[in-house]
């Protein structure tokens, strides 16, 4: 044990061990898995914020600011009071269009490269001096540890150590698109094990130094300065800088950018976070006041920085707060680097590329490269730059740079105005103010710490005027290059769907999975297109011959939002846009299919937009719900709607008819639908009737604004219901016209009869021919009845005809049929005035019942010698025809809007069904017609309005 | 089935009470951390730790608001 340094270094190596270990055990046990993604474990891995900083820089940034070091943590707890706003609508937009990082996420809403490449330079080396504070930070604890002085190896092996161990655990989650409870477990772990050693540690001074909680409120009791001092910090420093800084740092860092929306299990967990990231960084806070108290009387030769193990009473536990600010340090060298290859990969070295090379392997291994590279300018720079000021300097020019970034995020939400020019204009100027009075002393290049004070800042508080200077300028340029310059079209498109009432952007469609793939195979290789083909077309469970317009636009969509993880945003539209072949203007009816597949994603947060959208979702609800059919095609005449009941009634399903032209539909519904639609729009909602496939259905079309509606009514079972009826009261009057029928068919047999005996008598007579003829009619007569008859009584519901047929000729069949039941006793006349050339459209034998039935109701209501009239007249201002069919009876005595129900019946039991009319009223529906009764000078009409015919 | 529907929905009120909240105490919060309310706890005379005890007031804000936000 001759080399203190034998065991801080031995077990960083082993605590780096274990997070390995734990990430791998975690990563291949699926109960671990889920565990992972606790909204507690989320929220601990977000702990990933508090680095050596915390533990190490706030001591001796207590020094210089007394509480003005809680700032650094308290903006993180007002920033998580923001998540309702600011947090979750920022990560639903992220996690829409699939972005990895804050410059994908500026990159894609201000439509420009250029946007991502300049905002990813100045990320990496704003972050360089945070990086290096880690670095710097933990080599000062080692250098204590062996006694002040550190021996030529150590800076080289903790590199090597750290840059291995990054790399080495990076691989694992290198592909942005991967789930990573492992690595969520990893952070979470550590930041577990930070508090515990800061809270072990500020335990053990507070017993060690103090003598308990009691003996510091003694110690501070006599020494009342020093809570004075502390409290100055509040009200004279840069509390309000580093407040605002550390508001938006907690969220735009890139490792909180990472681990809060990439990371995120689901959109539930941030809200835990409101509360739990505090409490972590409260709990964190807590041991801090003390431990400087402490190091200003047990350790006043050692930097302020160092306190937190210097006044560590015990080896072991010097060596804990080691570790704690090793694991602190490694947790954001580790996300840091990953969350900068990712933005470095998707927006320098793949906008440089040659595409022909691009396959993920090489991606991969050259992104492992970068993260070791970062790593190791985390340490150049630890090299390069001066030993001045204190570890928290270090860390305020990254907190100053990535603040830059606040208002083009905010204008991401909120300003729907803001453009490519005005971002990249304010982040000049603010990147520009940031290198000239924050990041040039820093470097020892030259003293402009006096430029705040020429512009009448305080010159006592260098941090927060750099701060409000920079973020000021840059603000100033942002808003004026915005509303100066002019906006692009797909600029404004990007700006509607990030804003915070926005909805996500379409892609275009392609005209095939190949033409997409052909596409991709320039821009990824072939495997690698082929793959991503498979994978998206494998998520939305189409298949390769997929050729409906609008699933090709999901694929694209697909598409665009899985490669925009793995090459950011705009390197995917660019692959994508060139097989767009499909204009991006307005249409309502393809947004509605589009927000459609949308449906599994969570509402949208809060507001107008939230409201509308459940709105939305129910009345979507209730269409598919409905028991009509309905199809709405776009003005392409593609399927975007396709209700439940319409694939009852068709057979065909919404995933097949949706997206795909009218013409695609199969069978007979694809022709039946395109009459319907092919329809004149005057005659809008006009129903067409048709024995489709099987099935009796209903259509009705209504034209709107591009779009079309299609209405169906499956009305087989109705259809099957009336036709039982029919053929039910056709039998029955069969069996009334019985005696009729008898005696139509005895007569002619008997004279048939006798003429052949006679000509058996005298075979040879000179009249045989005419005999024979006589017999001829008289067989002719009775076959003529029967077949009326069996024509009149055997129908086939499918036999249903419609055209145009004689409306006189149609009454004499009807009367010559009712004339064979009337009765022997009860003489009846019939008039009949009906011209010749009045037509009527229709089905003939169906309107012969409907006559028959009007008939035999007349004939029941007749008294003897009573005369029945059937007259007809052609309406040639309604272009229809009227029928009439009177008697003589005394009408109607009970309730006369019951006289077409079914059942009701005026004459004795047993003497009718109480269905004659009710089938006549049928009948006369089903020709588009209506019958009403009236009484007109003593005589009872039926009168058949609204025929559609023909006549002179 | 459009009265079952019916009776399943309520309105989404309890997201914009939700976000109402969040903004309501961010402005309290902010107010409280910025300007001269600081009083309320910048206590040079007393206490040590009333910035802590802010700092829990806070927390307590934000469970009360995260169940908020869990509700709607």
């Amino acid at each position: 044990m001759d080399n203190p340094l034998l065991w801080p270094l031995g077990l960083t190596a082993a605590y780096l061990g274990a997070l390995a270990l734990l990430s791998e055990i975690v990563e291949r046990t699926p109960r671990l898995r889920e565990w992972a993604d606790h909204p507690l474990v989320y929220a601990l891995a977000l702990g990933v914020y508090a680095t050596a900083w915390t533990l190490f820089g706030s001591v001796g940034f207590a020094d210089q600011f007394g509480f003005g070091f809680l700032a650094i943590s308290v903006g993180v707890a007002l920033s998580c009071l923001a998540i309702p706003v600011l947090w979750e609508p920022l990560s639903t937009v992220v996690r829409r269009h699939g972005f990895s990082s804050v410059a994908d996420l500026l990159s894609f809403r201000f439509q420009s490269q250029r946007v991502g490449t300049v905002v990813t330079c100045f990320l990496v080396f704003g972050l360089m001096p945070y990086i290096s504070l880690q670095v710097r930070a933990i080599l000062e604890a080692a250098t204590f540890i062996n006694g002040g002085t550190a021996p030529a190896w150590l800076g080289p092996a903790y590199a090597c150590v750290m840059g291995g161990f990054v790399v080495g655990l990076g691989v694992r989650y290198v592909d942005p698109r991967e789930h990573r409870p492992g690595l969520v477990a990893t952070l979470a772990a550590e930041s577990t094990f930070k508090l515990f050693a800061l809270l072990a540690v500020g335990l053990a001074v507070l017993w060690s130094v103090f003598g308990g909680v009691s003996g510091l409120q003694e110690h501070l009791a006599v020494r009342p300065e020093a809570v004075e001092r502390m409290y100055d910090g509040v009200t004279s420093g840069p509390w309000a800088a580093l407040l605002v800084a550390s508001f938006f740092a907690a969220f735009l860092l890139p490792r909180q950018f990472h681990v809060a929306y990439v990371e995120q299990p689901d959109q539930g967990a941030m809200r835990h976070v409101i509360w739990l990231l505090p409490l972590f960084l409260l709990l964190l806070n807590l041991p801090l006041p003390i431990l400087y108290w402490a190091g200003r009387d047990v350790a006043p030769n050692v930097i302020p920085d160092l306190w937190v193990l210097a006044t560590a009473p015990s080896s072991p536990l010097v060596l804990v707060g080691f570790l704690g600010a090793v694991s602190a340090a490694t947790a954001m060298l580790l996300m840091s680097t990953i969350a900068l290859s990712g933005m470095v990969m998707n927006h320098l070295v793949l906008p440089l590329r040659k595409t022909e090379e691009f396959e993920p392997e090489r991606l991969i291994a050259f992104r492992r490269f970068v993260v070791g590279c970062l790593v190791f300018a985390g340490f150049a720079l630890h090299w390069i730059l001066p030993r001045a000021g204190s570890l928290v300097d270090l860390g305020l020019v990254s907190f100053v740079a990535v603040l830059q970034l606040a208002p083009g995020v905010l204008a991401v939400l909120w300003w729907r105005r803001a453009n490519a020019r005005g971002m990249l204009l304010g982040l000049a100027g603010g990147a520009g103010v940031w290198l000239v009075i924050v990041a040039v002393p820093l470097l020892n290049l030259g003293d402009t710490s006096l430029v705040p004070a020429y512009l009448g800042f305080d010159q006592a508080d260098p941090r927060g005027a750099s701060l409000w200077i920079s973020i000021g300028v840059n603000a100033l340029l942002f808003a004026v290059g915005s509303l100066f310059g002019t906006m692009r079209d797909e600029e404004a498109a990007a700006a509607q769907a990030c804003l915070a009432s926005g909805r996500p952007t379409r892609s275009g469609a392609a005209h095939s999975v190949s033409a997409v793939q052909r596409r991709l195979d320039d821009v990824l290789g072939a495997s690698s297109a082929r793959e991503e083909v498979d994978r998206a077309l494998d998520e939305l469970g189409m298949s390769r011959d997929e050729d409906r317009p609008m699933a090709l636009r999901r694929l694209a969509e697909r598409l665009e939002r899985n490669l925009s993880e793995l090459v950011g945003p705009m390197q995917a539209r660019q692959a994508l846009a060139e097989v767009n072949s499909r204009p991006t203007g307005p249409d309502l009816t393809s947004e509605l299919a589009f927000l459609d597949s949308l449906r599994d994603e969570e509402l949208p947060e809060g507001g107008l937009e939230r409201s509308t959208e459940r709105v939305r979702r129910f009345l979507s609800d209730v269409l598919e719900e409905m028991p009509i059919g309905v199809c709405t095609l776009d003005s392409n005449a593609e399927v975007i709607v396709w209700n439940q009941s319409m694939t009852d009634i068709s057979g065909i399903e919404a995933s097949a008819a949706v997206g795909g032209d009218l013409g695609n539909l199969p069978g007979p519904w694809s022709e039946f639908l395109a009459d319907l639609v092919a329809k004149d729009p005057n005659k809008a909602g006009e129903a067409e009737e048709q024995f489709v496939d099987e099935s009796w259905v209903v259509g009705r079309a209504t034209h709107g604004d591009q779009r079309v509606t299609v209405t169906l009514q499956d009305r087989s079972a109705e259809q099957r219901l009336q036709m039982q009826v029919l053929h039910q009261d056709r039998l029955a009057s069969v069996g009334r016209l019985a005696a009729g029928i008898a005696h139509e068919i005895g007569n002619p047999l008997s004279g048939l009869t006798m003429v052949a005996e006679n000509l058996a008598d005298e075979p040879n007579a000179e009249d045989a021919a005419e005999r024979i003829d006589r017999i001829l009619a008289e067989a002719d007569r009775i076959r003529t009845t029967i077949q009326s008859m069996l024509s009149y009584a055997r129908r086939d519901p499918q036999d249903r005809e419609h055209r145009r047929f004689s409306l006189e000729e149609s009454v004499r069949e009807a009367r010559g049929l009712v004339d064979l039941g009337k009765k022997p006793d009860k003489e009846i006349d019939f008039s009949v005035d009906v011209p010749d050339e009045i037509e009527v459209v229709g089905d003939p034998r169906a309107f012969s019942q409907l006559l028959v039935n009007l008939l035999d109701n007349a004939i029941d209501a007749s008294p003897p010698g009573g005369t029945i009239e059937a007259f007809a007249r052609w309406d040639q201002s309604r272009q229809e025809v009227d029928l009439v069919i009177s008697d003589e009876g005394d009408g109607v005595s009970g309730d006369v809007d019951e006289l077409f129900d079914p059942f009701y019946t005026t004459k004795p039991v047993g003497k009718g069904t109480g269905l004659g009319l009710n089938v006549a009223y049928w009948i006369a529906d089903d020709h588009g017609a209506r019958i009403d009764y009236e009484r007109h000078d003593g005589r009872t009409w039926f009168l058949v309005r609204g025929l559609e015919g023909a006549g002179s | 089935m459009v009265i079952e529907a019916s009776a399943r929905y309520t309105p989404p009120m309890k997201s914009d009470r939700y976000k109402d909240s969040g903004i309501v105490l961010l402005l309290a919060f902010g107010m409280v951390l910025l300007t001269p309310l600081k009083s309320l706890w910048v206590t040079p005379q007393g206490a040590w730790w009333s910035p802590f005890v802010m700092w829990g007031v806070l927390v307590a804000a934000g469970a009360w608001l995260a169940r908020e936000g869990r509700r709607g």
